[in-house]
């Protein structure tokens, strides 16, 4: 069994210890609204996933289970609150036309910003699906192991998941002259 | 044309996962594979690319909105950790659980008048888990506190010809609280908290001192005439020493 410092920080707070929980929020506030943003493409709607999943890790400590990393558990919930956003946007297609990437950074006149901004742009363009797996892997450091046990499918398809949107945003930036 | 195993293992390179007996044999197919090294080169720069993509920074106010979020969480888990494990649906042992409160409340709040003018006794007047719930918008007076080790808010309002004080405060280290209203006409008259009773309180003539540690929420009640202001002073104390001093007034009703 894996206790780590994150699963204890759960120990103290199903105690009743207001600050652990503060500490989980402080250490991954920022990890989780980028997930969210880089699945949505907004801040507004990002900044609300990321409220509603530690809610409902806050409402869930019970449930968790400290076999499994903390950040896995409430990346999860993040995802998924993410996933229920574009549902209700009813865009689970390739193409978002409605809602343009949030590109209103503050950096947003530098080289880098402007890669980020056509990279969020290619990523709105492919299914959730693959968005999915390109955040995990690439924004949140997940290894296959960890992307199969967040997303609960084998890691055998993490990979085919990985291969394919791999190939669609190589296709879509290439388009857009970044690659 | 690429094989699957080849771009198992070019992905699988890129993404750090493969053992060194694997890289050896990527590293053979790639000497004798144009196709497949070019496709390697795509990949990293695709890997690269990603890796310039900056992280963007929360809102500014995110935390403190998630944390201020919880806090209802916080107080309704409390609250169902003590509800009794009655076998009834949950609905109806918050409905009993809450009538109960109620009875402490309403004993609690009409002691004082009994009693006269008379300080009632606080062993009298303490209830636990009342079914007392601040009026959200409804304070007259309230106080923020944004301190490092104190946070949370105190609010007042008059009701039912008594002054309500909300306590709603959190704090990391064992705190008392002393609110003074002499002058004010104020008389201390009764106590009621949400939550279990870690919060203890002790009446000193015209002051009051609470104890408490960690979350806690309760009301205080006062009497006292409606037609002059109601000022409570109140001075924070950490191991005995002042850290923090304000004030809450409650305008006198208008006549």
């Amino acid at each position: 069994m894996v206790i780590d410092a994150d699963a204890k920080l759960v120990q103290r707070c199903r105690t009743g210890d207001r600050r652990a929980f503060e500490v989980l929020v402080e250490r991954y506030e920022r990890p989780i609204f980028n997930a969210a943003f880089r699945m949505l493409g907004d801040r507004d709607d990002a900044a609300d996933v990321a409220q509603t999943a530690f809610m409902k890790a806050f409402e869930n400590l019970g449930r968790y289970n400290p076999q499994y990393r903390f950040y896995s558990w409430i990346y999860r919930i993040a995802i998924n609150e993410s996933i229920d956003v574009l549902n209700r946007r009813k865009r689970s297609t390739e193409l978002d036309e409605g809602r343009l990437p949030d590109t209103h950074t503050p950096e947003a006149d530098t080289s880098e910003a402007q890669i980020s901004a056509a990279m969020q742009s290619a990523l709105m363009m492919v299914k959730t699906e693959y968005r999915t797996v390109i955040v995990l892997k690439h924004f949140m450091d997940c290894s296959y192991h960890e992307i199969s046990a967040i997303l609960d499918i084998p890691e055998k398809t993490v990979k085919s998941r990985l291969f394919t949107a791999r190939q669609l945003l190589k296709e879509r930036l290439a388009n857009t002259g970044l690659l | 044309m690429i094989d699957d195993r080849s771009l198992e293992l070019v992905h699988g390179s890129i993404d750090g996962e493969i053992s060194a007996q694997e890289a050896a044999e990527l590293r053979q197919r790639l000497e004798s594979d144009a196709e497949l090294r070019a496709i390697r080169d795509q990949l990293l720069e695709l890997h690269e690319t990603l890796d310039r993509v900056e992280p963007v920074d929360p809102p500014p106010g995110l935390r403190q909105a998630i944390l201020e979020a919880i806090r209802p969480k916080e107080r309704r888990r409390i609250l169902r950790d003590l509800l009794p494990s009655w076998p009834a649906p949950l609905v109806m042992r918050y409905g009993i659980a809450a009538g109960m409160g109620a009875v402490v409340a309403t004993v609690a709040v009409q002691l004082a008048p009994m009693d006269g003018l008379e300080t009632p006794q606080v062993s009298d007047l303490v209830g636990t888990m009342a079914s007392h719930e601040p009026h959200q918008n409804g304070a007259d007076a309230r106080i923020s506190l944004n301190l490092k080790e104190i946070s949370g808010s105190i609010s007042g309002r008059r009701q039912d010809g008594l002054v309500v004080v909300d306590f709603d405060v959190a704090t990391q280290e064992p705190i008392e609280i002393v609110a003074s209203f002499g002058g004010s006409g104020l008389r201390f008259n009764g106590f009621a908290q949400l939550d279990d009773a870690q919060a203890a309180l002790e009446s000193e003539g015209d002051r009051i001192v609470v104890s408490q540690d960690r979350d806690h929420r309760y009301a205080v009640f006062f009497s006292g005439p409606d037609d002059r202001d109601a000022a409570i002073e109140f001075r924070f104390l950490l191991d005995g020493q002042s850290v923090h001093e304000e004030a809450l007034t409650l305008p006198a009703r208008d006549k």
